[in-house]
């Protein structure tokens, strides 16, 4: 008995002293020292809060104070400086700390496009004319299909089909003339089709960067018209488990899209090390224009992607993948079955078969489903040299159903597609950069590429035949940097063979056919910074374009353009010559950038109207034959925007663009017409750590195209039309804010066609659409 | 560095072969799926109401994607004045031999087709043409198949025969729906 109360006592006394000691701790001399320094562009002082277990204490700074008198523990540091980043850090406090800030000039936030500053990257050229979309400026465009949202840089438009379907052009061009780049990895799928939209997820898209003239130095053949480049969320460097959802819906077509977001970023021994896991899912019914509902517009999409990246000092590995499946209904009003059925489309007031809303996706439709994989290994040997090597594996199967069933009682054909395509792609990327001396900077690569394409399906004409294609290139071009004058001059061969695989259909022997093309491209710049606030900047460039196997091969009626397209197996590669001149000013309130440039190319392929139609059992359709012309695109871009008053902002936009075909001096069809936009732009001050609210009023005004040939369009081109458009955002919350944003398109429930939506023949445009969308960080 | 070069490269080239190792399928032409079958020819079979006259004009073309104009010589029909005839339309899927019945298959989904005659109007009323088939609607709509097609006075022109395809939106009018088949057949009422 004396023995358990001797241990009961002595465990008391235990736990008494524990209790002693730690409020030693607590009362422990309060002597730990923080030395803040801070990188300070600005001239005035920087007053900065310091939170301690509920306290808060206010500092100031100028480049460097200490503070001696501080206790242990986990600390809070918030700096508020307005036209700069907020800083917001955690740190524990023992004995003595270093903590060394930097204060960064704003990012202008959420509506504004930014000209790309670092350009010694190996994305671009600098004297290229480019455009970068932040991904807070571009994801306010979610709800959109990709190629709308793109629609936000100056000088690109889209090619649509019907509401879900849309495709950018820049500049004019469009499909195989513009390359799709993703995280690294350009976009091989069935791009020549105008009714094939970029297999690419919006939600996986942060930054996303236009080039806009004759890139093919860096990127090979197809650069015609430009370059758009996608770049995924980068990870954090900092230990973390980072979640999030996204929400967007729209009440057209009553769509609903959610994104899912996590990612886990190692510390300790694995730092650097970082796991993302994302997926998409999207859902939408009939859309509506003002008067009617377009029948059978849903659509469906499920994407998913995995990244994982470790970055270290000098090497820095990837291993990513992604996997993007749609379902896309096709607007029955657009199945036509000869140019009478058009024509009486079009004349008929609203689409001949009239619907309400609808979830359901009937015949016709397409499916995609399009698997990326990626492997990259960049090595730095120092500072100032750094090797890469992208190797990138793309598979993507598409298959389009026809509304009309196919004539037959097999239940395998009537449940096949009529169009089934399935190409796999291998690319390898080896990419050496190096700064060569003080003012040389030198990019070089190496590109590989093979392709193989299968087509299946009950069309009795193939539209584009079985091929298979290997493609290579190298390049070189150097980067002088004086004080006010950067140059940059670069050369780029490129070999490619073209294996195409037919069948005879009298004796069923496949026989093959081969092409191959070889092509020089050259890239040369200069910029100028005149000024402190004006630079100026000219580039000449060329790119080149074998001609695709559909304009080679492809024969037969093109189901919803009801037209005969036959090819030409002669075509040669096209060949652009680039020229753009563009200026930059820039003051703190405003900012003014023009560009003019003019793209001739030679050998342009497009489809020539011909005099006689093709007579099949099921009508006339009128015939288009794949010919090479000599053209020239040629226009201007100007971007403007300014502070009226502290927090209201004014800007707009113009593109012009005009499409010659020289060979017979005349315009090109399906040119974009001149394009007006302008909005005015109300922001509040930022919370810590969400966004400025802000409210924007923006218009939209396209031009009637005047200037069309003749004989190469059923219908003219539809009348001038003006939209308007409100959005509003902010965030809820302090801790963890949740961004909400909402959008109204089509504002005045306008009712217009567009000249590059190939449905117009058919259909209105959408009417009004209100988007709610919500970003909602999780926590773990 | 010169190692690390290299190193590059060695990995640059075993993704070469690895990638052209692969099999090639795009070697292998699928031909046409069999079973499916596709219009090539349609024909317009005619009885006079006396058992006399049998008649038969076709309208055909075997090459789809050649854009020579096919040869429709044969699809021509010379009758007589004042009299009536009983039509029959036949539609054929000719590459395949033997010849496969389309005609039962549009029979089949009726509810989804309709078959639509226009005389010219050089003709005018000198030429009429009445359906006389049902398809399975309720109540049932025209199907076009079977017609009884009738003349007055000697004249010539053609005859538009459109084979509309109307799936869940057939209600008896012209509009709706997609042109299957859009043949003429030329047409002379001489005695």
């Amino acid at each position: 008995m004396s023995f358990t109360f001797s241990l009961e006592r002595k465990v008391l006394l235990a736990w008494l002293l524990f209790f002693a000691c730690l409020a030693s701790i607590q009362a422990q001399d309060c002597d730990s020292r923080l030395q803040l320094s801070i990188s300070n562009p600005s001239t005035q002082a920087v007053s900065a809060q310091l939170f301690f277990k509920g306290t808060e204490r206010i500092v100031n700074l100028k480049t460097s104070t200490s503070i001696n008198t501080l206790c242990p523990g986990n600390y809070r540091l918030v700096i508020l400086q307005s036209g700069y980043q907020p800083v917001d850090t955690s740190f524990v406090l023992t004995q003595s700390l270093d903590l060394h800030l930097q204060l960064i000039p704003e990012i202008k936030q959420l509506h504004e496009v930014e000209i790309h500053d670092d350009r010694s990257d190996e994305n671009g050229f600098r004297t290229l004319q480019s455009s970068t979309l932040q991904a807070a400026a571009f994801q306010l465009n979610a709800g959109k299909p990709l190629g709308e949202m793109l629609k936000e840089v100056s000088g690109v438009s889209s090619l649509q089909s019907g509401p879900t379907i849309s495709k950018p052009i820049i500049h004019g061009l469009h499909s195989n003339r513009i390359l799709l780049i993703n995280n690294g990895i350009r976009l091989e799928s069935q791009q020549w089709g105008t009714e094939h939209a970029p297999e690419i997820d919006p939600f996986n898209v942060a930054k996303v960067t236009v080039l806009k003239g004759a890139a093919g130095l860096r990127f090979g053949s197809d650069a015609i018209a430009g370059v758009v480049l996608m770049e995924p969320y980068e990870m954090s460097s900092e230990k973390g488990l980072k979640a999030d959802v996204r929400l967007v819906g729209n009440s057209n077509g009553r769509q609903g899209g959610a994104s899912a977001r996590i990612e886990k970023t190692f510390g300790g021994k694995l730092q650097g090390m970082g796991l993302r896991i994302q997926g998409t899912l999207k859902n939408g019914g009939n859309v509506q224009t003002p008067h009617y509902y377009l029948a059978n517009t849903g659509m469906r999409e499920r994407d998913a992607s995995v990244s994982w990246q470790l970055n270290r000092k000098k090497l820095a590995l990837e291993l990513s993948g992604s996997v993007f499946s749609t379902q896309v209904g096709i607007f029955t009003g657009s199945h036509v079955g000869n140019v009478d059925d058009l024509l009486a489309a079009f004349s008929s007031s609203k689409p001949i078969d009239s619907v309400g809303f609808e979830r359901k996706i009937d015949r016709g439709y397409q499916t995609v489903l399009h698997g990326t994989g990626k492997a990259r290994v960049c090595y730095h040997f120092s500072d100032t040299k750094k090797i890469e090597l992208i190797y990138g594996l793309q598979h993507n199967r598409r298959k389009e159903y026809d509304s009309g069933l196919p004539y037959s009682n097999d239940p395998a054909v009537m449940l096949a597609a009529q169009a089934d395509f399935k190409i796999s792609t291998h690319t390898a990327d080896l990419l050496y950069q190096a700064n060569l001396g003080k003012h040389y900077t030198l990019n070089s690569g190496l590109s590989l590429m093979t392709q193989g394409n299968v087509f299946q399906g009950l069309e009795y004409r193939a539209l584009i035949p079985n091929f298979r294609n290997y493609g290579s290139g190298v390049f070189a071009a150097l980067t002088r940097q004086w004080k006010k004058w950067q140059a940059e001059a670069g050369l780029r061969y490129d070999y490619r063979w073209l294996e195409c695989y037919r069948l005879d259909y009298s004796t069923l022997a496949t026989y093959a056919v081969q092409r191959d093309f070889s092509n020089v491209s050259f890239s040369s710049g200069a910029t100028y910074d005149w000024t402190k606030q004006f630079s100026l900047s000219f580039h000449a460039g060329s790119a080149w374009r074998a001609p695709n196997v559909n304009e080679l091969y492809g024969n037969g009626v093109h189901q919803s353009a009801a037209s005969f397209e036959i090819g030409d197996s002669t075509l040669k590669s096209e060949r652009a010559y680039q020229l753009s001149i563009s200026g930059v000013w820039e003051t703190e309130k405003s900012r003014v950038e023009l560009g003019v440039y003019r793209n001739q190319i030679d050998h342009f392929i497009y489809l020539k109207p011909l005099l006689k139609p093709v007579v099949t059992i099921a009508g006339a359709y009128p015939a288009f034959q794949q010919t090479q012309v000599n053209a020239i695109f040629s226009g201007l871009d100007l971007d403007v925007k300014t502070s009226l008053w502290k927090n209201l902002k004014v800007g707009g936009k113009l593109a012009l663009i005009r499409g010659y075909n020289s060979s017979i001096q005349d315009y090109l069809v399906y040119t974009p017409p001149a394009r007006v936009d302008a909005y005015l732009l109300l922001e509040g001050k930022p919370s810590i750590k969400g966004m400025k609210p802000f409210i924007k009023l923006s218009g939209h005004y396209s031009a009637q195209q005047k200037n069309v040939p003749e004989k190469s369009d059923y219908v003219a081109p539809p009348a001038a039309y003006f939209l308007m458009q409100v959005d509003a955002g902010m965030s809820i919350g302090k801790k963890h804010p949740i961004e909400v944003s909402i959008s109204v398109w089509n504002l005045l429930n306008t009712t217009y066609r567009e000249y590059l939506n190939r449905f117009r023949y058919f259909a209105d445009e959408q009417g009004r659409s209100v988007i709610v969308r919500l970003t909602i960080p999780l926590q773990f | 560095m010169k190692n690390k070069f290299s190193a590059f490269l060695m990995l640059l080239s075993s993704i070469l072969i690895l990638a052209t190792s692969c099999k090639k399928e795009e070697q292998v032409v699928s031909p046409p799926l069999p079973g499916n079958e596709f219009l090539t020819t349609i024909k317009l079979h005619l009885i006079s109401s006396d058992n006399v006259d049998t008649l038969v004009a076709t309208w055909r073309d075997l090459t789809p994607e050649d854009t020579n104009p096919p040869d429709t010589s044969l699809a021509a029909l010379i009758l007589k004045p004042n009299t009536t005839y009983s039509a029959q339309l036949e539609l054929l899927d000719e590459t395949k031999s033997p010849a496969e019945d389309i005609t039962a298959e549009i029979k089949e989904r009726a509810n989804y087709h309709r078959i639509f005659y226009f005389p010219s109007s050089s003709l005018g009323t000198n030429l009429s043409v009445a359906v006389t088939d049902l398809d399975t609607n309720n109540p049932p709509l025209a199907l076009g198949i079977s017609s009884t097609i009738s003349t007055q006075n000697v004249s010539s022109g053609f005859l538009q025969v459109i084979l509309k395809h109307q799936p869940n939106v057939k209600d008896g009018t012209f509009a709706p729906g997609s042109t299957d088949a859009d043949v003429k057949f030329q047409i002379s009422i001489q005695p």
